[in-house]
């Protein structure tokens, strides 16, 4: 099995045309080896969500290609990228975007439906896992936002993808409830297989990541290593 | 405030297509009212025109003691009365023997009341007795001109000219004969003499009697009617009841319910539409509405700024609906005078229509937008200004609380069942559109459906003859015999038809009674005529208030005889409220009920006629040209003809019918279309979070669709019940004593209308779903959209 979960090759996106054009991104190239969490980090508008949306090919680039694992996601049509959505990808939003009239248990469930058998086993225990066993019939509109979060990190993580995208999933919480959840996104690469993308503007989640790729004006200014990533609980929010 | 105008014009060209399928729908409302009720307002003045003009008598007495024409104008309310006399005789026009109808005119020029319109040739010579007019529609169907000849009761008569009669703009024979076929029917006005030189045909003394133009009409027909009782009358017609103007009134008062029936439903369905946007517009701008309420505007003007969109769209929604309005009322006017051959169009602009349909569009708009507003009002500028909508608060559906079962159907059933609960005034407003829609084309294919199988149940198991022979010879068995011999005849019947007056007290009904043979195989009866006494219409029945056992008394005008009888059952026919006796009693009563009745004269054809059946797979034209051969026959009146007159009378409402099922198709499309429209745009980042999440576009597509068809699926069965009761009540607007029908809307009109709403439900479906293609995942799930 190949060690690498992410390679980008000279990415561009380029929204508009002519005088108007606005290059999000240009020339993106790196790699991510399998296993890491990683943080996509730069101030407002520099680029992170849209190269966080070519990962998930959730955008086409205007040039340039992501291959991630063992798709190559510039040749796909609509289909294949729902395809590799499905098999690859599991997204954390900022606003956890669930469905408000389907319980925790049920929105869960709705991803694992697609993606294989036992849907309940699946879908009870990876809400276990978040910590919800408990909260499982509740609806959306009953849950606090850390809740929330929690079951769309259950939602990505039920289909058992391979990487998992989030952008600003601590962005809507207060810091305590942020700290517990960065707690379990983290938790996710402890079994080696699974690499996490986090995209911030929040420098110091940065010190939880074992890699940081830094953007500024859609080019990665640069990347770096933790060796000693820390516990979200000891960072200085 | 120029800013807040702009933002209006931008908010609405934001979401054009919703608004402009509510602007269409104003328009259609508005048009309709605006153009149905002026074409009502303008053929009611059109008809009045036209009847002042040609001085239409205001009532007809027939048979009345003389003097009567001198003692009727001192009643109070009549202005002038004159004598006139009529008769059914036998005409011969070409190949075509019929029972035409001459009418004695005076030679020195018109008379005083029911005047013509010579529209071709001049009026009567006094010294040719042999020239005659004719009317319009007769020359028209016969191709007669001015200088063509023909036959009436052996005397050759000549055409001098082609008239318009304000009796027979539409030309029916009597009032049970509403639909006359045009084959079997004509109306001549001839000299005096030229009907006193037809035989021993019998005329009609009648005495034309006009009011004056402010006199009280019920007081004075009651008075004239009076009168014309004390003067021994044998009937009275009232203008109300006068066949032409009875059938073009039951189209004038039928257009005026639609003129206000359909355009309500236009209106409740605009109105719907415009809330669902508005709503939306007001939750997805309720930063906007934080941000000016704290840079200090005030509620109420921030709540006008909202209502006014609803204004805006419903005004132009019904100006543009007023002027198609306006256009439409012209042709309809003169479509429908010239259907009915009224001469005179008055086809004038009703301002005040046209101000109260602004007016309906504008209050629809307005009404619609207050909900909207007052959530505006209610909003506090802070909250608004986060933006967010606190999440609404999930639950099970309806469904599967009724059927636990579902409650392990796979999530995505489950949350197609969900959708429809989550926004209940939402979900409602789709159902009542499917609804709205519904009624609208089942009132309207009901109204065909009755139709037609009015005319199945009257030519089907009511009248069971296939033609009917008047003889120009008194009526023998051997007569009959003769017809009953002609190859292909299966049977013939003798058959008595005299026009009556049945009276009960105070109460009188106008009609005709009909003799049959006790074991009559010609019309259909409920059970067997019995020995003595009557049967009549249920509607007469309820109008004499009697029941049976009641004794009537039956006036025969033409024979001058009364007979007193019993009621003995009464029978439910759909065209016409009529009496039946059986032949031999019917006879023996009237020649027991004045010695002075010649029996000889109920052998006269204008009384007695043969009805025949024909044999199974008989060729009807050939049978019916092989009796017409026969000597002893006048004319022979084909039931299929009858049939066919009775449809072409209706042939004009199919394109109304037809206009119905597409206004009803594009009200439900543009309701459904926009409230598909919010809930995509209001669940988009739903949606793209389930596509970023791995759902295929199919399988959001199908949940949408899903949601659709449900809330469609639940409108059909309300939709059957409301559109059956419409039905109901605007068959009956159409309805009278002499026609009292219901609605009998066929099994398949229900399919039809269900399945066409399950059409227009895809079709408008369509829009949304390639805007849920267009979802620019990426972008949406960033934000969080309300």
């Amino acid at each position: 099995m190949n060690n690498l979960a992410v390679k980008a090759t000279e990415l561009t996106k380029t929204y508009g045309e002519g005088e108007t054009a606005v290059h999000a991104l240009s020339d993106v190239t790196f790699e991510i080896p399998r296993g890491e969490f990683v943080v996509l980090q730069g101030p407002s508008g520099c680029g992170k969500t849209t190269l966080l949306n070519q990962l998930g090919a959730l955008e086409a680039p205007t040039s340039g290609d992501v291959e991630s694992n063992g798709y190559k996601l510039n040749g796909l049509d609509d289909d294949g990228r729902t395809d590799y959505r499905l098999n690859t990808v599991g997204f954390v939003f900022q606003f956890y975007n669930l469905v408000p009239s389907l319980t925790a248990y049920e929105n869960v469930a709705l991803i694992a439906e697609l993606t294989g058998d036992d849907v309940r086993k699946r879908s009870e225990q990876v809400l276990a896992s978040v910590g919800l066993g408990d909260r499982m019939d509740h609806f959306p509109g009953q849950m606090s936002g850390g809740e929330q979060q929690r079951v769309s990190i259950a939602r990505g993580l039920v289909k058992n993808p391979p990487l998992m995208l989030c952008d600003e999933p601590t962005g809507a919480l207060d810091t305590e409830t942020g700290i517990q959840v960065l707690r379990l996104l983290r938790s996710i690469t402890d079994s080696g297989d699974r690499t996490i993308v986090v995209v911030t503007h929040n420098s110091q989640i940065s010190e939880i990541a074992n890699r940081v790729i830094e953007l500024k004006d859609g080019v990665v200014l640069g990347m770096h290593l933790n060796d000693d990533p820390k516990d979200p609980g000891d960072v200085a929010w | 405030m120029k800013a807040l105008s702009n933002k209006r014009r931008r908010d609405i060209g934001q979401q054009k297509w919703q608004f402009i399928a509510v602007i269409i729908t104003v328009a259609m409302g508005v048009a309709m009212f605006a153009g149905t009720f002026n074409a009502y307002l303008n053929l009611g003045t059109s008809l009045e025109a036209s009847y002042d003009r040609l001085h239409m008598a205001d009532m007809v007495v027939t048979g009345a003691d003389e003097g009567f024409v001198d003692s009727v104008q001192s009643v109070e309310g009549v202005a002038n009365a004159i004598e006139r006399r009529q008769a059914d005789v036998p005409f011969v026009i070409g190949d075509d023997d019929l029972l035409g109808r001459v009418i004695g005119f005076p030679g020195d020029g018109q008379p005083a009341i029911d005047q013509i319109d010579i529209d071709e040739g001049d009026y009567l010579d006094p010294d040719a007795p042999t020239d005659v007019l004719i009317e319009k529609h007769a020359a028209a169907n016969f191709d007669l001109g001015v200088g063509d000849s023909f036959t009436i009761a052996d005397v050759e008569v000549t055409v001098v000219g082609i008239v318009t009669s304000p009796e027979y703009l539409w030309p029916a024979r009597d009032e049970q004969s509403l639909f006359t076929p045009p084959d079997t029917f004509a109306v001549v006005f001839a000299l005096e003499e030229t009907l006193d030189g037809l035989g021993s045909t019998i005329a009609l003394d009648q005495v034309l009697v006009e009011y004056d133009e402010d006199a009280d009409r019920e007081a004075t027909d009651e008075a004239v009617e009076n009168a014309a009782s004390a003067a021994n009358a044998g009937g009275t017609q009232v203008l109300e009841d006068q066949p032409s103007n009875s059938a073009i009134n039951e189209e004038i008062s039928g257009l005026q319910s639609m003129a206000v029936a359909f355009p309500v439903l236009f209106l409740s369905a605009a109105g719907m539409a415009i809330y669902v946007i508005m709503t939306r517009l007001v939750f997805s701008q309720r930063g906007v509405i934080g941000t000016l309420r704290a840079s200090g505007f005030g509620k109420k003007q921030l709540a006008a700024h909202y209502r006014s969109y609803g204004m805006l769209v419903g005004i132009i929604g019904a100006a543009i609906g007023a002027l198609f309005g306006g256009l439409m009322a012209r042709g309809m006017t003169a479509l429908y005078t010239q259907v009915f051959s009224i001469p005179d169009l008055v086809a004038r602009f009703h301002l005040p229509t046209v101000l109260v349909a602004l007016a309906f569009g504008a209050v629809a708009g307005i009404v619609a937008s207050i909900a909207p507003a007052r959530l505006v009002m209610r909003m506090e500028p802070a909250e608004a200004m986060r933006g967010d909508v606190p999440a609404e608060a999930g639950k099970e559906s309806i469904f599967e609380k009724l059927l636990p079962p579902l409650r392990r159907a796979p999530v995505r059933w489950r949350m197609t069942l969900r959708g429809i609960g989550r926004n209940m005034k939402r979900s409602s407003t789709q159902v009542i559109g499917v609804v709205l829609a519904m009624t609208l084309i089942i009132a309207a294919v009901g109204m065909l459906d009755t139709i037609v199988r009015i005319v199945d149940r009257q030519f089907d198991e009511v009248s069971l003859s296939d033609a009917t022979a008047i003889f120009n010879v008194p009526v023998t068995p051997d007569a009959i015999a003769e017809v009953a011999g002609v190859n292909d005849v299966a049977g013939a019947e003798a058959v008595m038809t005299l026009q009556a007056s049945i009276k009960n007290g105070a109460e009188t009904f106008s009609t005709t009674i009909s003799g049959y043979e006790a074991d009559t195989t010609m019309h259909g009866f409920p059970e067997p005529l019995p020995r003595t006494g009557i049967l009549v219409g249920q509607a007469m029945g309820d109008v004499l208030d009697v029941s049976v056992g009641d004794n009537v008394t039956v006036v025969l005008g033409q024979l001058d005889a009364e007979i007193t009888t019993s009621i003995e059952g009464f029978v439910d026919e759909p065209l016409g409220t009529v009496a039946y006796m059986q032949l031999d009693t019917l006879i023996n009563s009237i020649v027991a009920s004045n010695d002075d009745v010649d029996p000889a004269l109920l052998t006269s054809p204008a009384y007695t006629t043969a009805e025949a059946r024909f044999d199974q797979g008989a060729n009807a034209e050939n049978v019916m040209d092989r009796i017409q051969d026969l000597d002893i026959v006048a004319t022979v009146v084909n039931e299929t003809a009858l049939r066919d007159a009775f449809l072409d009378y209706q042939a004009f409402f199919y394109a109304f019918i037809g206009l119905m099922v597409v206004f009803g198709a594009a009200l439900a499309f543009a309701l459904i279309f926009n409230i598909i429209s919010v809930n995509v745009a209001e669940r988009s980042s739903e949606f793209a979070s389930m596509r970023a999440n791995g759902l295929s576009y199919r399988r959001v597509a199908n949940m949408i669709a899903g949601e659709t068809f449900l809330l469609t699926a639940l409108g059909i069965l309300p939709g059957m019940l409301v559109g059956w009761w419409a039905a109901n009540a605007f068959i009956k607007s159409f309805a009278d004593e002499q026609m009292p029908i219901t609605a009998d809307v066929a099994p398949i009109t229900f399919v039809i209308a269900s399945l066409s709403m399950f059409v227009v439900a895809g079709l408008s479906l369509l829009p949304a779903l390639r805007a849920v293609k267009r979802i620019k995942v990426g972008e949406i799930v960033r934000e969080r959209s309300v």
